[in-house]
């Protein structure tokens, strides 16, 4: 009786483990098509931190045939485990992030050097001038405001980056550290070749007595003024920038001075055994139809000159947008840093 | 007295002691050769040991603040559910291992939701506006969390004390506080000073929270994963891993030290659940009153998973809505089977593997045994983050690492880009546990009783199996549980060991979370906490089924007889 029930259980439990196993099973490949499609079936692993980038999987697969498997990790997190692993990573595809860590995977040699042909629509700006990476979209940088603390602080939002440097906005700012987030380093960077290095070093003495402390991760600044822990975020903008104002009381502010940005990169790792179908998906997501799915998935100014800026994004007065020197950027990227560090203490 | 060596513990011992070697202490080894070869030593003394020595003193603070917390409430609620009789304790003893079963991360955001400059509690009700990030939020945050573990380790030493002892005191004239002071705790020594260890460890090795809610304070574990994931220095945080050992091995030697001092044998190995009949109603009051504490806090704790994962967004609007379940099920759900197999899979492995370990070093005379306790612990003083970069640096060349001096160019044996790496770091990181929880346990069998066996003619494996596994079934189904949810949660040794193909429900949580969709992290935590809930209620059938239906037996007897 005893023994029977012991069984029963251990059937139970197996019956379970098979049942999720079974979750997992994705449907074999479709068949047929192989002329349109010649890499239906073949998998590409792609590390992901392109926010919402997975709502647009479904589509590219239908288009190719070419199946997808991701995972989210920061750029920052990407460049480490590729630099422990000298570069011999799995994955055959880089799909947004910092493009600061692209740039050094690119001198490391993690990269693969590849010119899509659809780069002719494309602003150069946007893409590395040899081919390690191409630019999917444009990420300006900005403001994140709630509104309520706002108001219950007694503050306006803030207009300008000199603004931030404000004594009013004392405690109410969150942004993270420069050394740890692409955009971060990009604003300090592009502050920098916008004003020259005088101007922008006394404005972030300034800026750095309103800051607690720095946040730890590029994501933050948005969880906390969205939670209402702080007043302001600089933040990068994209649509999930927009999308939390949907059920909390933030709003997006386009500097008015000047805007920093960087490009939402993508590139093919050096290491991929599926060059061909990781050429594929470039030319697809760099594609008119590519382009005008991923804004579908996030809204954001796609790269292509022929796309256009989602309705949301229509605030953004493009002629405000940073002369940027990619190169320079992350040339000094060791150098700034170390100052920034001299500057704002361990915060 | 060792007669009849068993061949087969003694292959088991070399081959454990050997992958032990291979998959421990070699990661750890080379990310610490990785680190000081690829840098200069002028640096060193300039530049690093200045921030490094800060960092020590905060991660020092926070940790031995943590540990006498921690341990004290792991003591008072081990009391205070296992032998004061109120109503409402079998439902506390199971509320207060809920934090065990939801990823770490989740609990320090509820907090700073509810206690936060802006928290529910704090500023919506009271009024107040308090900082969370600081000192204070690291403090609260891992004493809340490790006060569990704590208590998981001392619960079951309060459950297996010798009552015989306790009676015969009681007998003799002593009062409840002599008693208490002068038997019962200096029989939990093992078990308290296990749980300091593994607190203060985990304490140091901890970057999660202080990354959350540090602020400005930071820890050397963090300022590692900062080094790592930020500034890409993966030299600098190998350097910062080697100062984040000294302190950790004082820790190893003390408890060891102190625990042997205090070897209490006992007779009786019994679950007979005794209770303090004359203890004051002051004192009563006061231990549930702190015990109740706590938690309240698992409460709140999970009562913001629940009303974040069913309502449109914390905070503003609390509209019920399944938005978020149909997202998460529309989605591939394959992160959350990966997690449940390595949770499983470890869970048996591990936790079978650290048991027979404690066993054979405590009653086999084997050479080595104390070198290889101590490389078996170390992963406990390892950030899990550092021991994956080991195992990266590792395991990237062919032949499980080794062939990086021969066989370049043999694919088929690197270790690195294949799934069963993830497995092999979550069971060698955690066998320790099962060694501990053996050890504890067999701290209070008298020896003598293996001896007499043999002595009557037992063999060795029949004393292994007919004596000691029953008597170390409570360390492996502790140790089983512990794993288990350890694995569910676990995030810094794995994450970046993880494949497109293999990600866990931790790892989607972490993302999700910190890129502010609470609704949608919340339903995810809720489900794993769920899975791990059904997974080990299943598991606990199995183990005590006789039991179990026993008891199903009496009460079916029981409502007959009321019929009657």
């Amino acid at each position: 009786m005893m023994k029977n029930w012991k069984l029963l259980i251990l059937a139970m439990m197996l019956v379970m483990a098979l049942a999720l196993t079974g979750c997992g099973k994705t449907e074999p490949a479709e068949q047929g098509k192989t002329d349109e499609k010649p890499f239906a079936g073949t998998t590409l692993e792609l590390l992901v931190a392109y926010g919402g980038a997975d709502k647009s999987f479904d589509a590219f697969t239908e288009a190719t045939g070419i199946k997808i498997e991701w995972l989210e990790m920061s750029t920052g997190s990407a460049l480490a485990k590729l630099q422990a692993e000298d570069g011999k990573t799995t994955a055959d595809i880089w799909f947004g992030g910092g493009v600061d860590s692209y740039l050094n995977a690119r001198d490391l040699g993690y990269l693969e050097a590849y010119k899509s042909p659809e780069l002719s629509a494309i602003d150069p700006q946007y893409v590395d001038k040899d081919g390690y990476f191409s630019g999917l979209a444009l990420v300006p940088a900005g403001f994140i405001v709630n509104e309520d603390i706002l108001k219950e602080k007694g503050l306006e939002a803030p207009k300008t980056w000199e603004d931030l440097a404000d004594p009013k906005y004392r405690g109410e700012i969150s942004m993270p550290n420069p050394a740890i987030s692409g955009t971060s380093y990009a604003i300090v960077s592009g502050l920098i070749q916008a004003w020259g290095e005088e101007k922008a070093w006394k404005y972030f003495e300034a800026f750095d007595s309103n800051i607690d402390f720095y946040a730890k991760g590029g994501g933050e600044p948005l969880e906390k003024v969205g939670a209402g822990e702080f007043a302001v975020g600089v933040v990068a903008i994209t649509g999930g920038t927009f999308n939390v104002g949907e059920t909390r009381p933030t709003r997006v502010v386009y500097p008015q001075d000047l805007i920093p940005w960087t490009p939402a990169p993508i590139a093919i790792f050096k290491n991929t055994k599926n060059l061909d179908a990781a050429k594929a998906l470039i030319d697809w997501y760099l594609s008119y139809d590519g382009q005008n799915i991923l804004r579908e998935a996030d809204a954001r100014i796609m790269a292509r000159s022929d796309v256009d800026a989602p309705e949301i994004m229509s605030g953004l007065d493009k002629s405000k947008l940073v002369k940027f020197d990619l190169e320079r950027m992350g040339k000094e990227r060791v150098v700034i840093l170390e100052k920034w560090k001299g500057l704002v203490g361990e915060k | 007295m060792q007669s009849r060596p068993s061949f087969i513990f003694k292959l088991f011992y070399i081959l454990i002691s050997l992958t032990i070697i291979y998959f421990v202490l070699l990661p750890i080894v080379s990310v610490f050769v990785y680190g000081l070869l690829s840098g200069s030593s002028a640096d060193l003394s300039n530049q690093i040991l200045p921030q490094v020595w800060k960092y020590m003193k905060n991660s020092l603070q926070v940790a031995l603040f943590v540990t006498i917390v921690s341990t004290s409430f792991g003591l008072l609620a081990s009391i205070t559910l296992w032998r004061v009789k109120f109503w409402g304790r079998k439902l506390m003893r199971v509320l207060v291992l809920m934090p065990l079963i939801s990823p770490p991360f989740v609990g320090t955001v509820a907090f700073i939701m509810l206690f936060g400059k802006r928290g529910l509690i704090t500023h919506s009700l009271l009024g107040l506006e308090i900082s969370p990030y600081g000192f204070h939020g690291i403090v609260t945050m891992q004493s809340i969390g490790l006060a569990t573990l704590a208590y998981l380790l001392i619960s079951s030493a309060i459950r297996k004390t010798d009552v015989s002892l306790e009676e015969a005191a009681r007998n003799l004239g002593a009062s409840e506080k002599k008693v208490f002071l002068t038997i019962t705790l200096p029989l939990m020594i093992p078990e308290i000073t296990v749980a300091a260890m593994l607190v203060f460890l985990t304490s140091m090795a901890d970057f999660a929270t202080p990354i959350i809610i540090g602020g400005a304070y930071q820890t050397l574990a963090s300022d590692l994963y900062i080094q790592i994931t930020g500034l890409y220095n993966v030299q600098m945080a190998s350097i910062t891993g080697i100062f984040l050992f000294i302190p950790c091995f004082a820790a190893f030697f003390i408890q060891r030290y102190y625990s042997g001092k205090n070897l209490v044998y006992s007779q009786y190995v019994t679950p007979e659940m005794i209770e303090y009949r004359q203890v004051k109603p002051i004192i009563k009051f006061m231990l549930i009153g702190l015990s109740s504490l706590f938690v309240i806090f698992v409460v709140f704790q999970y009562a913001f998973i629940v009303i974040g994962a069913f309502t449109e967004h914390w905070g503003y609007n609390y509209a019920f809505t399944l938005r978020h379940l149909e997202n998460i099920l529309n989605k591939n759900l394959a992160s959350f089977v990966n997690s449940v197999k390595l949770a499983v899979t470890v869970g048996f492995i591990s936790s079978l593997l650290g048991v027979l370990l404690a066993y054979i070093i405590k009653t086999k005379d084997y050479p080595l045994t104390r070198q290889l306790d101590l490389v078996v612990t170390l992963p406990a003083a390892t950030p899990g983050i550092l021991l994956g970069i080991g195992y990266l640096v590792t395991f990237r060349y062919p032949l499980l690492g080794i062939g990086k001096y021969v066989l370049t160019g043999f694919e088929p044996v690197i270790l690195l880009g294949t799934g069963i790496i993830i497995y092999l770091i979550c069971i060698y990181r955690y066998i320790y546990i099962g060694m501990k929880a053996g050890y504890a346990l067999m701290e209070h069998v008298n020896p003598n009783l293996e001896l007499a066996a043999i002595n009557l003619g037992a063999s060795e494996r029949r004393v292994f199996f007919d004596i000691m596994f029953p008597l170390l079934k409570p360390a492996f189904n502790a140790a089983f549980l512990k794993n288990f949810t350890s694995t569910m949660t676990t995030l810094g040794a794995i994450v970046f060991l993880l494949l497109p193909k293999n990600k866990v429900a931790v790892q989607q949580i972490f993302q999700i979370m910190t890129s502010s969709e609470i609704g949608a992290a919340a339903m995810m935590a809720l489900l794993l906490s769920l899975l791990s809930l059904v997974f080990l209620a299943a598991f606990q059938l199995l183990l005590n089924y006789e039991e179990i239906f026993k008891r199903l037996r009496e009460a079916r007897q029981w409502v007959s007889s009321l019929r009657k």
